[in-house]
């Protein structure tokens, strides 16, 4: 994997950050929980949520910390925390920017 | 219909980085019945199972590592991310390069890669490693060599073979080509991600296939070619296998050897291990080069004798230039490698000649004479000596004769 640091998460990556916050979990419990999260609007692929583990491994956002017969079990890092707080602060920024700019547009109608 | 007849081999059309060529090709084969058997892609070959024709998906995922039979899972897909895409309706089937193969039979089936931006991420690690792989395959196959051969490159060509030299070169080259084209398509698969956010399943395979085909068997063919060429060169080199006994040498070398030295005494051949062989070969920057290797003893006419042991390396080089050039490997050789020290100049009637001589007091001369080069070893076992000025004179003048 390179090391090209992730400057903006993708929706999948973060989806991925939520999922391992509520706890330890393998990569098909990962992909369970955005599938449930989401109702099906965010559908991650095998192949992108791998590639997004091993990223995150990578940067130590995650860590792998079990690993049983097929299954291994990833938890998330100070770091990863970090960036999730980080992404959610930077969506609240746009969405509040979105809802100033909305208000003045209908103000302007 | 047996099993050998339902399996069918293909040569594959496009390199294992051209993505959406292979899942292109492997679809359509699948809609005409054949089927990609299970780990069925090796060294360029794909084994395929006839069938009946179906709608087929195949994905290539670029593998987040470095994959071979040494690599964990032999070099397989982690078990959890091969059960994850069977929970989606696709099953893994080969690896090929730097990517697995995945196959999916359902046509709703969610996509491997949902995320461009993510997918691009490993395309860039795997163009990352190649360029890693051409660094190092640089330096191994070109720099090292050149290191190691410390600069003797010219008299390296004619003891190894110049056509077997530059093929090696050129297929080292033609690697280097093909690596640096891959790193530039897999950039332009990434950027193609990022801006389109899609990789085209459908796109034509052919437009290429016939060149590469042909380019991947020439190459094949080449490198096969070349690898059973150094066999061959390092049994002759290594092995001294076609060195030929003295005894059954007819012609006499074109320069002065043991029994020249003491002309009126009686010449006694000794056998001490590869002692008394002589071994030539062609070469187009040499066409004539001999190895002789003697040893013996003469008693000569006042009952003393004259013992030692007499290697020269000699060379008929295609021009005078040519001469040169290897006089000052030859110079340089033995000063680096064999740590002989002097390396004066000496009076002689030949265009170069050079004397060494090591901490065995082993004397070394280096002579040219046109397009001929000569490195002569003698050493003497015997309290008879003979005088080094009169045993460089003989040499001297049998090459100038």
């Amino acid at each position: 994997m390179p090391r090209q640091a992730l400057v903006v998460l993708t929706e999948s990556m973060f989806y991925v950050l939520m999922a391992l916050r509520q706890g330890p979990m393998c990569g098909i419990d990962v992909a369970d929980f955005i599938d449930r999260q989401t109702a099906g609007r965010v559908a991650v692929g095998p192949a992108t949520l791998y590639t997004i583990l091993g990223k995150f491994v990578q940067e130590k956002w995650i860590r792998e910390i079990e690993v049983d017969g097929r299954k291994r079990t990833y938890q998330i890092t100070d770091k990863g925390n970090m960036a999730y707080e980080q992404e959610i602060q930077r969506l609240r920024h746009m969405l509040a920017d979105a809802e100033r700019t909305r208000g003045g547009a209908d103000h302007d109608r | 219909m047996t099993d050998k007849t339902k399996r069918t081999l293909r040569l594959l059309p496009c390199p294992a980085y051209d993505v959406e060529g292979l899942e292109s090709y492997l679809a359509e084969q699948a809609q005409n019945g054949l089927h990609l058997c299970p780990d069925g892609i090796w060294a360029g070959f794909a084994l395929f199972s006839r069938g009946c024709p179906r709608r087929v998906s195949y994905r290539l995922e670029a593998a987040p590592k470095s994959i071979s039979l040494w690599t964990d899972n032999d070099g397989r897909p982690d078990d959890e991310a091969i059960a994850l895409a069977e929970k989606y309706g696709w099953s893994y089937v080969a690896k090929r390069s730097s990517f697995f193969v995945f196959r999916s039979d359902a046509a709703d089936a969610r996509e491997l890669n949902t995320d461009p931006a993510v997918q691009a991420i490993a395309l860039d690690a795997v163009r990352r490693r190649e360029r890693a792989a051409v660094v190092s395959s640089l330096f191994w196959a070109l720099v090292y060599p050149v290191i190691a051969m410390r600069g003797h490159v010219l008299l390296t060509m004619i003891q190894a073979g110049t056509i077997f030299i530059l093929l090696g070169l050129a297929l080292l080259l033609w690697q280097l080509v093909t690596s640096i084209a891959r790193a530039f398509h897999l950039g332009r698969l990434r950027r193609k991600l990022l801006e389109q956010g899609a990789l085209d399943h459908r796109r034509d395979w052919r437009r290429r296939a016939a060149r590469y085909r042909v380019s991947r068997v020439l190459r094949s063919a080449l490198a096969v070619v070349w690898a059973v060429w150094l066999l061959v060169t390092l049994n002759t080199q290594l092995l001294e296998a076609n060195a030929l006994p003295l005894t059954l040498v007819s012609e006499p070398p074109p320069f002065a050897t043991l029994a020249d030295f003491a002309p009126d005494g009686v010449y006694r051949a000794s056998d001490i291990g590869r002692s008394n062989t002589v071994r030539e070969w062609h070469d187009c920057l040499a066409p004539r080069s001999i190895r002789w290797q003697e040893a013996a003893s003469i008693r000569l006419p006042d009952s003393s004798t004259l013992a030692g042991g007499l290697y020269v390396d000699y060379h008929e080089t295609a021009s005078p230039w040519l001469a040169r050039a290897l006089m000052r490997e030859y110079r340089r050789q033995d000063r680096l490698w064999f740590a002989k020290i002097g390396g004066e100049q000496v009076m002689s009637a030949a265009d170069e000649v050079f004397f060494f001589q090591d901490e065995l007091e082993l004397p070394t001369i280096l002579v040219r004479y046109q397009n001929k080069v000569m490195r002569v070893l003698f050493f003497q076992t015997s309290d008879s000596s003979l005088p080094l000025e009169t045993w460089i004179a003989i040499m001297v003048d049998s090459l100038m004769s």
